[in-house]
């Protein structure tokens, strides 16, 4: 299946892109794609275990399922106010 | 009603008019402003706009459900290029009395900075910038 992943933060300049399309196994979890990443984009990998992430308004935890063409925003530590 | 995130300049006096409360003898306003540090000219806010939404509204929420004696309580962050001494984020607080009002707005933004996704890149005098490290966001419901 596939899903969009979305860069925010110091993500998005380490990546080089706002958003990816990412191909994982049938009934992948968060943490399938958090891997199919690091291996993806080398200088993320050691940000990815500080990074949440969510899916619409809600965040979701690493075991979490995903849905075939969901679309995972990656959150990494915040620095609002 | 002001949008919780917005790229236009924050406006504490229309926060005031919305919030105003006969009932409320103290009110609270606290900015954060862009700060000159020897380097910094201006500091450039993006967000996760679903969750930082929601995540503003609930630091509302939390700050009324923790401290019983404030009546109103709103939350603001600009986006986008903000400049030296221009407002970043406000929070209003008004409350019965001066004591929660203070302590109230101390933990909005102290909550705010935990809980919200919104990233802070400062730019620099030379052409440069950097993302301000940051801390791991925090769910609503942890301690």
């Amino acid at each position: 299946m596939q899903v969009t992943v979305e860069f925010f933060g110091v993500l998005r300049a380490l990546a080089g892109t706002d958003r990816a399309r990412i191909e994982l196994p049938a009934r992948a979890r968060v943490s399938h794609a958090y891997r199919e990443l690091a291996a993806r984009y080398p200088d993320l990998a050691d940000r990815l275990h500080s990074t949440a992430c969510a899916i619409g308004d809600t965040l979701v935890a690493r075991d979490a399922p995903l849905a075939d063409d969901a679309r995972l925003a990656l959150i990494p530590p915040v620095s609002g106010g | 009603m002001t949008d919780r995130l917005t790229d236009r300049a924050l406006d504490p006096a229309a926060l005031l008019d919305q919030t105003a409360d006969p009932e409320s003898g103290a009110l609270v306003v606290f900015g954060g402003t862009v700060r000159f540090d020897g380097r910094v000219q201006a500091i450039d806010y993006t967000a996760y706009r679903p969750l930082a939404d929601k995540a503003l509204r609930e630091v509302e929420q939390a700050t009324l459900a923790r401290f019983g004696d404030v009546r109103q309580c709103r939350v603001l962050h600009r986006l986008g290029r903000v400049g030296l001494g221009e407002l970043s984020v406000l929070v209003v607080v008004r409350a019965g009395h001066r004591a929660a009002a203070f302590e109230a707005a101390h933990w909005a933004i102290d909550a705010l900075k935990q809980r919200v996704p919104v990233w802070k890149q400062e730019h620099y005098a030379d052409g440069s910038s950097g993302f301000v490290e940051g801390v791991p966001l925090q769910a609503a419901d942890a301690p």
